[in-house]
This record gives structure tokens, sequence and C-alpha cells, in this order.
């Protein structure tokens, strides 16, 4: 796999996590936004996690408990997808 | 605060293969944050890995459909991991696996990323639709 492959994301999580309801705990602290002292997710709020390995995934914030993040992934639907349908693509 | 632990009454049968999602999954500062992570909740150094049922990956896909996002796999056999000094807790729901080490080391670390081979193509990948 090319470095093409990898790009941007909000929060970083461990793929072997994710339960069989697509949500996964992510830590603020353990992602690139983690010197971002104006991030700040909430519950709700749509947001890309990564690896460092697979294109990231679009999810939504389902709990926050301050450091830590669970979100819920849409599968099918990469990041990239994602933007494109959000300006009305297709 | 952690959570309490609740096992499966599940023990680690012969021939059982577990993997990790990815090939860069085990390096140390990924497989570090995986460690950090579950001592948080548990308090137990460790990190998670997928049974694959009776060998088969598609029926593993079907319990987590992360799992047919993945190209790349890394592979151990359980019983191998247990033998060495690395025990297998039943957690969370079915396939859900964790390895527990004894601390959150290099050299641990190092033991444990050998019985990973790997990564090799994920057999149940599908690739997406555009």
């Amino acid at each position: 796999m090319s470095d093409m492959d990898v790009d941007s994301y909000d929060l970083w999580y461990d793929a072997t996590t994710v339960g069989a309801d697509l949500v996964v705990e992510t830590w603020i602290s353990h992602s690139p936004c983690a010197s971002d002292a104006d991030f700040d997710p909430q519950p709700g709020d749509w947001v890309t996690v990564g690896d460092d390995e697979e294109p990231s995934i679009r999810g939504r914030i389902t709990r926050r408990d301050a450091n830590k993040v669970w979100v819920q992934l849409e599968l099918g639907l990469v990041s990239t997808d994602a933007a494109s349908q959000a300006v009305g693509d297709g | 605060m952690t959570e309490a632990l609740a096992l499966r009454s599940e023990e680690v049968p012969s021939g059982l293969v577990v993997v990790r999602l990815g090939a860069r999954t085990m390096v140390d500062d990924l497989l570090m944050r995986s460690v950090e992570q579950c001592h948080d909740r548990w308090g137990i150094w460790g990190f998670s890995v997928f049974e694959v049922p009776n060998g088969h990956y598609d029926r593993l896909a079907r319990l987590r459909p992360i799992v047919a996002e993945r190209r790349q796999l890394l592979v151990a056999d359980a019983r191998a991991l247990v033998e060495d000094g690395f025990p297998l807790l039943p957690t969370l729901d079915s396939p859900h696996w964790t390895v527990v080490l004894a601390a959150a080391t290099a050299a641990q670390f190092n033991r444990v990323r050998a019985h990973f081979e790997g990564p090799i193509a994920n057999p149940s990948y599908r690739a997406p639709s555009r």
C-alpha cells in the first residue's frame, strides 16, 4: 500500500476494537487534534477517524467523556465520498 | 475508574486463529495506544484481537463488519500465544478476545509481535463500490 492511500482524519482508532454496532472508542490525546485547543467534538457531530493505513471513515459521535470520544462509523462511505455527498455531488 | 472485567465462559480451543486488523497495527507506537486504552478500561495491559470462527473469515466479517473494510491482517495462533505467556481473555462479545501482556514495554511488544504473521491479504475484504 502506498502513502497515497493514507489521508488526514480527526481521531485515531484501533480497528480491532470496533464493535458489532460499529461503535469505537477513540482518545483525543491519541489523535492528530491532540494539540488543537479548539478541537471540541460533541455528541452528534460528524468526524473522520483513521488509523494511518486505510482511508479515513466518517462517523458520528455518540458519547464524549473528557478525552474519550465514542464514534459510530458509517461503513461503505469513506470520508472523501461523504464530502462529495455533502456538497450535493450526484 | 476502570470497568469490571466480564468474561465469557469460553476457553481457548486448540487451532484457534486470531487476527489484528491492519499491517502496521503491531508497531510500537500504535500498539502502545491500544494497550493504554485497554489498561484505562480494565486495569490490565492488553490489546484486542478477533477470533476467526472455525477459520471462516466471511463469518468473522458478518460478526464484525469493519473486517470487510480492511485489506490486510496480521494472524496468530492463539494456543501458541498462551503457551508463551500471553493469556487470552474472552472479553466483550464473541469474536472479541484480549491478549494480556505483563507490562507495556518494548520487550513485551517484541515478544508478542513475533507471534503475528503477515500482513496477509484479507480473504473477506470487500472493495468499496464507487
